[in-house]
């Protein structure tokens, strides 16, 4: 298993490490010659740096022995979708209908999600976080939030 | 002596010691809140000094900013997010201790560390200042690259699992820092047509996702905790006499790591605190328990942290150069009090040079105290249902975030720093060594080519500084130190070690 | 406990509701009758946010509307500025902004906006830069360092804020003037710069009379018209035989766009702002003076400018 994943992760590195050096780099001419005036120098230097260690990790999957694993397991991907979902919606929200109305259907949204579902307290927390946070915010800090869609 | 009775004097007024409790109480909260940091407390505090005389103005700003860096430490226990960058380093032993059923204890450790790293770097800074400044001064573009190349060089011990796994999280936070507009040419890198990435990736929103998002993500996602672990005890538990003794020396050289790279202008507290954690995990007799919630973890990052505020103070007060940041406000804020920081501040304005330390003794104590009666009201944060809890965390960090700059773009970086946080748990990557790679990044790229500048693009010329030469020996050694160790255990032992996985 | 908290901010809560809904309904004829926003395209605590903040409140007095400044940073400031052009043209989004993102950032490489962006309200500010060396250095006057760099091409070498800042186009326009070939060290800001002149690490460095005075640097010129308060004994470089100015400028801008009647009366605020004491007496102890252009002047003026650093970046091939 380790090694399954262990190769993986070399290979994408060397992978991304390529393509990154390819796309994102500014053309260098002549006269960027000396590596003080090279802005690709040092970009350059530390994606080197990446694919040597990428194969470093190749090559240390493909002569190891024990079949142990140093990945964390039962993690569920399903539920990391999910819950990523459930954050960049009211990041969006936030954004685009205002932190009032984001907020007060986020947090019992999400409470709801995760299996806590005790109305009463689910609604004061919800009120009492989200009134707060405004408060300290707005009045305390003087930084407007946004608060209404608009 | 009359300058320290003048100065007492001027300390002691009700003003003057209500504004030194006023401005670390703001300061705490500020710092508490994902996202807002220092800059952010003291900017907000400035129009109030306006109105407000000299020795006022000074404690109250003070207290603001060694508030927040000790306030970082308490969302950084409680909620696994540094509250400000500086407290990057303390989630790594802080959370697991809170988790682990001991928040009271561990929000003690940061408080009794932050107040001890504080006033030893007071002492220093009454003693030293001025001496401390001119030696700073002799570090130009080489020693900087020397001294950043050795700090990088910490990685290899924060490493845990796999060197080579730790090495590439460091390559990656080294690189994240080179997206954007080159420091030297102003040639754009990694930007893809984007304007706003042109920017570059700021600090917050990536610490704040690394850390705050990819944990909410992990409870929600990550394998399923036996239950019963937390048993939390809210509240503010002060370290036994015989755990603190054992700590004493590990306080004493944290707050020193803390104060020399403080005393360095550019450097900044966040790495100062990765540092000193990584060094105290590189020779604690209790190595094995770090990211386990060990107190050592949190001493090293905390003292550090602390000593630093008072060591970024060196070069701006004795010479006028603000350290970082959060100084270069503090800068404009006692300029705006027609107190003009530089080498005739010490000679002409004595007493209240004199008044300054004062207050800042005072801005320590008073921390100590309101962090014991804080600290309960917000530990009472985790006696929230875990759902309710995640929900409140990832508000906090949105709002927090989106104060700093007003940017969909932050929100969009803390997104996928959170995602990639995530996944890089799941593969066992650390995260400390993402942080201190980025953070040290800028350092270290832009010292090498101003160097290679100064001396013709001839690398081996960096040599004939003497400083950049025994830190050059350092870094070396460092890096072969868990090699020899190895080697060691191997010889004793006659079984087969793993090179790479050192500490 | 929960409870009475509960309520407490409830109460809390709706009263700031009913306040701000009130705010919105009294929202007349008279301008400005809500806050106003300005944009500061620089982090929090640095020169131009110290100063966006001094303007801010003072212009907030005029006006007698409440000024909330929110920091824009990245980029050398053109994120801040890209902010700016693209906010509303309703009076309520203003700037204090430096010259560099204005005259220099758009002639460096493509950016969302350009000096025609923006309604130009009135310059507020100007310091003139002083060439200051290293603190053991040998040279007082600028003629010395002129005929050292001359026989000793590539040797000295000059510090800057960062590629593309007013004095980098200064120094490198002086350099071209006079046909002089040094080392050009950018660093990040002018805080790392003006340390590593004073380590001696770097020879010389453009830098405002305030930075020279306080820090008690060795200078060799001024670039201004007369010599600068604070530094009496300083020689122009027009009195040696050079005739070059530089400052660090700035002002007031808003997005293109503006009503007539809001540009006059932000314009009319300005000049008052402007002309104030208390406002003069802010800018001189953050070590830069007043120095006012009316709306059209200002306008023209980063015109100007910008034509003039467009070819000298052209000429120097500085642009990406």
């Amino acid at each position: 298993m380790k090694r399954f994943i262990d190769l993986w992760i070399g290979a994408v590195v060397l992978l991304l490490a390529a393509l990154l050096y390819t796309t994102g780099l500014p053309k260098t001419d002549g006269m960027a010659t000396s590596i003080a005036m090279n802005p690709a120098w040092y970009p350059w230097l530390l994606l080197v740096m990446a694919m040597i260690c990428g194969l470093g990790l190749i090559a240390s999957a493909l002569l190891s022995r024990t079949g142990s694993s140093n990945v964390s397991a039962g993690v569920r991907p399903a539920r990391m979708g999910a819950g990523l979902l459930a954050i960049c919606l009211y990041v969006a929200g936030f954004w685009f209908v205002g932190y009032w109305a984001a907020t007060l259907l986020f947090i019992p949204a999400l409470s709801w999600g995760l299996g806590h579902r005790k109305p009463v307290e689910v609604a004061l927390v919800t009120l009492i976080v989200t009134s707060l946070v405004w408060l300290v915010f707005t009045q305390l800090l003087h930084i407007p939030l946004r608060d209404w869609p608009f | 002596m009359d300058s320290l009775i003048t100065a007492l004097m001027m300390l002691a007024t009700p003003a003057a010691l209500m504004a030194v409790m006023g401005g670390t109480l703001f300061g705490i909260l500020v710092g508490a809140l994902p996202g807002l940091g220092s800059v952010l407390g003291i900017t907000v505090i400035l129009p109030f000094t306006y109105m407000l005389d000299q020795t006022t103005s000074i404690a109250l700003l003070l207290g603001t900013y060694c508030g927040s860096v000790y306030g970082g430490s308490i969302s950084a226990i409680l909620i696994n997010t540094p509250g400000t960058p500086q407290s990057a380093a303390t989630v790594l032993d802080g959370y697991p201790m809170a988790r682990s059923g001991r928040p009271a204890l561990a929000l003690g450790w940061a408080t009794v560390a932050s107040t001890f790293g504080g006033l030893l770097a007071c002492g220093i800074l009454i003693v030293a200042a001025p001496a401390l400044a001119r030696f700073g001064l002799r570090f130009g573009p080489i020693e900087y690259f020397a001294l950043g190349l050795f700090a990088l060089s910490c990685i290899v011990s924060v490493a845990r699992e796999s060197l080579l796994k730790g090495l590439l999280a460091g390559l990656f936070g080294l690189f994240l820092a080179t997206v954007g507009q080159d420091p030297v040419t102003g040639a754009m890198r990694f930007d893809y047509g984007s304007f706003e990435l042109s920017a570059g990736i700021s600090l917050v929103p990536l610490l704040v996702g690394l850390f705050a998002v990819s944990e909410v993500l992990w409870r929600i996602a990550g394998p399923a905790e036996p239950g019963g672990a937390s048993i939390m005890k809210a509240g503010f538990e002060l370290p036994g006499f015989g755990e603190l003794r054992l700590r004493f020396w590990l306080m004493v050289k944290s707050s020193l790591i803390g104060t020399g790279i403080g005393t360095l202008p550019g450097i900044g507290a966040t790495a100062a605190s990765l540092v000193s954690y990584a060094e105290a995990k590189r020779t604690s007799p209790r190595k094995e328990g770090f990211g386990r919630g060990e107190p050592d973890g949190i001493v090293a990052s905390e003292s550090a942290n602390n000593a630093v505020t008072a060591g970024a103070l060196v070069p701006t007060l004795s010479l006028g150069v603000p350290g970082d940041p959060v100084t270069a406000v503090m800068l404009g804020a006692l300029t705006i009090q027609n107190i003009t920081p530089g080498p005739r501040l010490f000679s002409e304005n004595g007493d209240l040079v004199t008044y300054l330390f004062l207050a800042l003794i005072a801005v320590n104590l008073a921390m100590f105290v309101l962090g014991a009666l804080l600290a309960p009201a917000f530990s009472r944060l985790l006696k929230l249902p875990e759902p309710l809890l995640m929900a409140s965390v990832v508000v906090l960090v949105t709002v927090g975030t989106y104060s700093v700059n007003s940017s969909a773009f932050d929100l969009g970086i803390v997104l996928l720093a959170g995602l990639a946080g995530f996944v890089l748990r799941w593969l066992a990557f650390p995260l400390a060594p993402v942080v201190i790679g980025f953070v040290l990044s800028p350092m270290i790229e832009g010292s090498l080519r101003q160097g290679m500048i100064l001396t013709g693009d001839n690398f081996w010329a960096f040599g004939a500084s003497p400083i950049a030469a025994v830190l050059f020996l350092l870094t070396g050694l460092f890096l072969l130190w868990p090699l020899y160790g190895w080697w060691r255990g191997r010889r004793r032992s006659g079984t087969h070690g793993h090179p790479v996985s050192g500490d | 406990m929960i409870n009475t908290t509960f309520k407490r901010s409830l109460r809390t809560l709706i009263a700031g509701l009913v306040l701000s809904a009130t705010a919105t309904l009294a929202q007349a004829e008279s301008y400005p009758s809500r806050p106003m926003t300005m944009v500061i395209p620089f982090p929090a605590g640095g020169v131009t946010d110290t100063l966006g903040r001094a303007t801010a409140r003072q212009l907030g007095e005029v006006l007698g509307a409440n000024v909330v400044v929110t920091n824009k940073q990245g980029g050398a400031g053109t994120i801040g500025m890209a902010q700016i052009a693209k906010s509303k043209a309703d009076g309520y989004t203003v700037a204090v902004v430096p010259a560099a993102p204005l005259v220099n950032q758009p002639n460096l490489r493509r950016l969302p906006y350009d000096a025609d962006s923006f309604d130009y309200i009135c310059q507020l500010f100007s310091s003139p830069l002083v060439l200051a060396t290293k603190p053991d250095s040998p040279f007082r006057t600028l003629n010395e360092v002129v005929d050292y760099a001359r026989a000793h091409p590539g040797e000295l070498s000059y510090g800057t804020p960062g590629p593309g800042t007013l004095p980098h186009l200064a120094m490198e326009q002086l350099l071209d003037v006079l046909d002089l070939q040094l080392r050009h060290v950018p660093f990040t800001g002018d805080a790392p710069g003006v340390t590593a002149l004073m380590g001696g690490h770097i020879d010389l460095y453009l830098a405002t009379g305030t930075v020279v005075s306080e820090k008690e640097l060795p200078a060799v010129a001024a670039f201004a018209d007369s010599r600068i308060e604070g530094l009496p004994d300083l020689a122009t470089a027009t009195e040696q035989g050079y005739e070059l100015n530089a400052d660090l400028w700035g002002g007031l801008i808003a997005p293109r766009g503006l009503a007539p009647e809001h540009k006059a009366r932000l314009a009319e605020a300005c000049h008052t702002v402007a002309v104030s004491e208390a406002f003069r007496a802010q800018l001189k102890s953050l070590g830069t003076n007043v120095a006012y252009r009316d709306a059209e002047a200002f306008q023209d003026y980063v015109h100007t400018m910008s034509a003039t650093n467009a070819r000298l970046i052209n000429k120097l091939g500085l642009a990406q």
